[in-house]
């Protein structure tokens, strides 16, 4: 019989459910986005005042909306900006928290300032001084980007930095320094990587907050212009044709909720696998 | 065990106070003195034990001569050089020379690394041979503890305690270290392992002809390893002196106590007990003059006003204590 390693990564990995079926459902959304020239033959912002508020149909997947255009065609175009928007927020996050909660672990007094500085930031509801940040920086996705990372930041820094004091702790950090490591060492060989699954995870599922909250911004017409299409100008446009076309609604709203499930998933599941104490034979206490 | 008299390290009037707050509006401040005035010379080639119950500042003393914490005052010369005096450069060229093992053999060791690289790691801080010489070291310093050359591609959480401690030794000796301070390096071990451990340090200490303070709580490891012992409560130093001394003639109604605790495994043996009352109390107000003289069955009113000074009784024995004339 075939020797199982039950500590191999990818034995892990196709054991824990919600990170196969989140991945499956992202590598789906994301190769539908990528082949959309290929699965539709529409033009994303054509008006086609012949086919004005069509139901779904075999011509139109997703039905049309008020300017005749085709909604699925304009479902995957729209994604196609709010899931890089998404991935530019979790990208710059990450570099700046790290930044800024290495530079916290590193000299305490500047932690009490930094620390005290992202609990101000904290203190706005995220989703309105995200809308202002995006009012303020143009209605541009790169001003969408700017406002949801400023936002995020601090959410990251926090994590990240609870996550360093705690390894900061422990006693092969102690012995490294007993050794004679140099602290800025310690801190990329030792305290960084422990940190590391906590980050991921967060990251995660930041890229699904992100995902809602330029939804939310577009929703309310500071972020994305139309008529590009993004899946929370969708939306907007949707609202007044509720009653009359509701797959206005769904449509969009339906990308939305299987992106951001699938992306939550991941996390979990990540969480998961990344935790050592769920490891076989690696469990103690 | 040859022991010559050559200090190599010398520790004087040590101390270490730790703020705590008392009051969050007040702001007032009690001070924690977790070593007060603790001296001590360690020669070359011998073993010191430093014994005690928990909390009473054994482990600071590591920490503190390893400059892992500040110390508030006092000096500790290792061969001569002021530890403390040292700029933070010149502590890390000392650090080759002086090792530490840590008494919990799991969390001392990273969970994500490779034993290898573990114990790799003083090498690649101090840059001490090629890439292809510190493979050969770590493999010879493996086979020197008991280990396998192949355990070196495994990760710690694969091992046993003992042979989690064996590679925290193999890290604490790859740079060839004169010193190593052993900070409890068994008490987290089961009884059988912590024999053969003991027994590696004592090979490895003649092999190398390495100093060992060793600290511990546990007596019978002292008579087996040490050559010296000092006695601590709650932060100083109640009798010091050369083992043998020391269990011959416990003289410190202290050190008296910790001996009729040692456990005897004869079923006939009529225990002379020298009862200890109560806990020990806080560090944080600690007790005047004698800090023992709450608990201790002998005290006379002079006891809880004079701090009483070691002094010697014996060549090469200590004590500090009011009534050592009535003993």
């Amino acid at each position: 019989m075939k020797q199982v390693n039950e500590n191999s990564i990818w034995f892990r990995i196709f054991h824990t459910p919600s990170l196969v079926v989140g991945s499956i459902l992202l590598i789906i959304i994301v190769s539908a986005l990528m082949l959309q020239p290929v699965l539709t033959q529409y033009d994303a912002n054509r008006n086609d005042f012949a086919a004005v508020l069509q139901p779904p149909s075999k011509e139109h997947w997703f039905g049309t909306d008020s300017f005749g255009r085709d909604l699925f065609t304009r479902v995957l175009e729209g994604g196609k900006v709010s899931l890089r928007i998404g991935a530019e927020v979790v990208v710059y996050t990450t570099i700046i928290g790290t930044l800024i909660a290495l530079l916290g672990g590193y000299y305490e007094k500047l932690d009490v300032i930094i620390m005290r500085v992202m609990d101000v930031m904290m203190a706005f509801p995220t989703l309105l001084i995200a809308m202002v940040l995006a009012a303020v920086f143009g209605n541009s996705i790169s001003g969408v980007v700017m406002a949801l990372t400023i936002v995020y930041v601090p959410r990251t820094v926090r994590i990240l930095r609870s996550a360093i004091l705690t390894i900061r702790e422990e006693v092969y950090v102690e012995a490294a320094h007993a050794i004679g490591v140099r602290p800025w060492k310690i801190m990329s060989l030792h305290i960084l990587p422990g940190a590391m699954p906590v980050l991921i995870v967060q990251e995660t599922f930041l890229f699904a907050y992100a995902i809602l909250a330029e939804a939310g911004i577009s929703f309310v017409g500071v972020g994305v212009q139309p008529p590009f299409a993004s899946w929370g100008n969708i939306l907007s446009d949707a609202t007044t044709l509720m009653s009359v076309a509701p797959w206005n609604v769904f449509a969009p709203g339906l990308a939305i909720v299987i992106t951001v499930l699938a992306l939550n998933l991941i996390g979990d599941g990540l969480r998961e696998l990344l935790d050592p104490k769920r490891q076989k034979g690696k469990a103690r206490s | 065990m040859e022991v010559n008299n050559q200090p190599i390290l010398r520790v004087e009037h040590l101390r270490k106070y730790f703020d705590a707050q008392r009051h969050v509006i007040s702001r007032a401040k009690d001070q924690i003195k977790a070593v007060d005035d603790v001296s001590f010379t360690i020669n070359r080639g011998s073993t010191f034990a430093l014994v005690g119950e928990s909390g009473c500042g054994k482990s600071t003393v590591a920490r503190l001569l390893l400059r892992l914490i500040t110390a508030t005052d006092g000096k500790a010369f290792f061969n001569d050089e002021d530890l403390f005096a040292m700029s933070e450069s010149e502590m890390r060229v000392m650090r080759r020379d002086i090792q530490m093992i840590f008494q919990d053999p799991y969390s001392s060791l990273n969970p994500r690394w490779q034993v290898r690289k573990i114990v790799a790691e003083p090498l690649d801080t101090h840059n001490i041979g090629t890439s292809a010489q510190r493979k050969e070291m770590v493999n010879d310093i493996l086979r020197i503890v008991g280990l396998s050359e192949d355990s070196g591609n495994k990760y710690a959480h694969e091992f046993s305690g003992g042979q989690r401690q064996r590679i925290g030794i193999a890290r604490a000796l790859i740079t060839n270290p004169q010193f190593i301070i052993c900070d409890e390096p068994i008490s987290a071990l089961d009884v059988s392992i912590q024999a053969q451990i003991i027994n590696l340090l004592r090979d490895l200490q003649q092999q190398y002809s390495l100093t060992y303070l060793f600290i511990t709580h546990d007596l019978r490891i002292v008579k087996f390893l040490c050559d010296q012992t000092a006695v601590m409560y709650l932060g100083k130093l109640v009798e010091t002196g050369s083992t043998r001394e020391i269990f011959a003639k416990p003289t410190h109604p202290y050190t008296k106590a910790l001996f009729s605790a040692i456990p005897i495994p004869d079923p006939y043996y009529e225990k002379q007990e020298e009862p200890i009352e109560g806990d020990v109390p806080s560090p944080l107000n600690p007790p005047s003059g004698c800090r023992f003289h709450t608990r201790c069955i002998y005290a006379k009113p002079i006891c809880s006003e004079q701090e009483p000074p070691l002094t010697e009784i014996a060549p090469n024995h200590s004590c500090a204590c009011h009534l050592l004339s009535e003993f």
